[in-house]
């Protein structure tokens, strides 16, 4: 496969895949591609914003109303946490009943007393992850993990 | 959820309070054989089993909250986790008799053998979380440089 970027003098980046037929590994691109794109209307302050997934650290549950947490931003959404899972990639894990998380902004894991995961985030904020969660996340990054033979 | 949490947390008390209750068991034992007793009874083994599980409980409570405790509450709760049990085994033993016309030396050296068990138990579990500490910063490591994901991380910007 040739991959060839150009840097040309647009308004808007487009990618065009040009190939004989569309198989897996050509799905696979087109799926990356456009998670990457995906985006969630979030608001603050009475004001609509979009944002990327791929910028999310986490979403939490507090008092009926789902938050969506970024580096250093808080925004509200409408769509509850089921929905979301449902529609967020790979990625976002269900850590805990008010919360879904990016695995990708996981700094580092720490098992604690009681088989409880403490994740630190690369913003230094602390997820208390319990029991029941942590043996899902175990099973998650191990089935990915012989899901992909790493 | 909530009851299968609950019934998970009772498995896990039970399964401290029967290796609790064997080493107590087997270190009264031994003591007892050194003064030549051969026999426990039964009721002793029974009160054991049920100090164990208790023993097991408060364990369990002492680390019960969802949160990272600070390293002066956490060191104090080890502390608690290893002392509590020790002199909890010594109060009752006194109590229910176990040491009842039996030389002075033998409580003491079953609580000091009890004091280092519970520290060997503690520092086994604190290897185990340690080892499992490590093998999901690896998986985690793993997943984020998976195929195709060209994660940028915000850390240090």
């Amino acid at each position: 496969m040739k991959l060839r970027i150009e840097q040309a003098d647009i308004e808007e980046t487009e990618i065009v895949i040009r190939c004989k037929e569309i198989d897996e590994d050509i799905k696979k691109i087109q799926e990356l591609i456009e998670c990457r794109d995906k985006k969630l209307l979030v608001t603050k302050d009475k004001e609509s914003y979009f944002v990327s997934c791929h910028n999310i650290y986490y979403f939490e549950y507090v008092d009926h109303k789902v938050f969506v947490y970024l580096k250093d931003q808080v925004y509200e959404i409408g769509m509850s946490l089921e929905k979301l899972e449902a529609f967020l990639e790979e990625g976002f894990f269900r850590c805990g009943k008010s919360m879904i998380i990016n695995l990708d902004f996981i700094d580092k894991f720490e098992t604690t007393m009681g088989n409880r995961i403490v994740a630190t985030l690369e913003n230094d904020e602390e997820v208390i992850i319990s029991r029941y969660y942590a043996k899902q996340l175990r099973t998650y990054l191990r089935t990915y993990q012989t899901n992909n033979k790493l | 959820m909530n009851w299968i949490k609950r019934i998970k947390s009772e498995m896990d008390v039970e399964f401290f309070a029967c290796v609790h209750a064997a080493s107590m068991i087997f270190v009264y034992g031994f003591e007892q054989c050194l003064t030549g007793i051969y026999a426990v009874s039964f009721l002793t083994i029974f009160q054991m089993f049920l100090l164990s599980y208790g023993i097991a409980w408060i364990q369990k409570l002492l680390f019960w909250k969802e949160k990272q405790y600070p390293n002066k509450e956490f060191i104090l709760r080890a502390c608690l986790w290893i002392v509590l049990p020790v002199l909890l085994g010594l109060l009752v033993g006194y109590l229910l008799g176990w040491y009842h016309e039996l030389p002075i030396w033998l409580p003491i050296v079953f609580s000091l053998i009890m004091f280092a068990y519970y520290i060997m138990i503690w520092f086994a579990l604190q290897i185990f979380y340690k080892d499992e500490t490590q093998r999901l910063n690896t998986m985690l490591s793993n997943f984020k440089h998976r195929e195709g994901v060209n994660h940028v991380s915000n850390r240090n910007k």
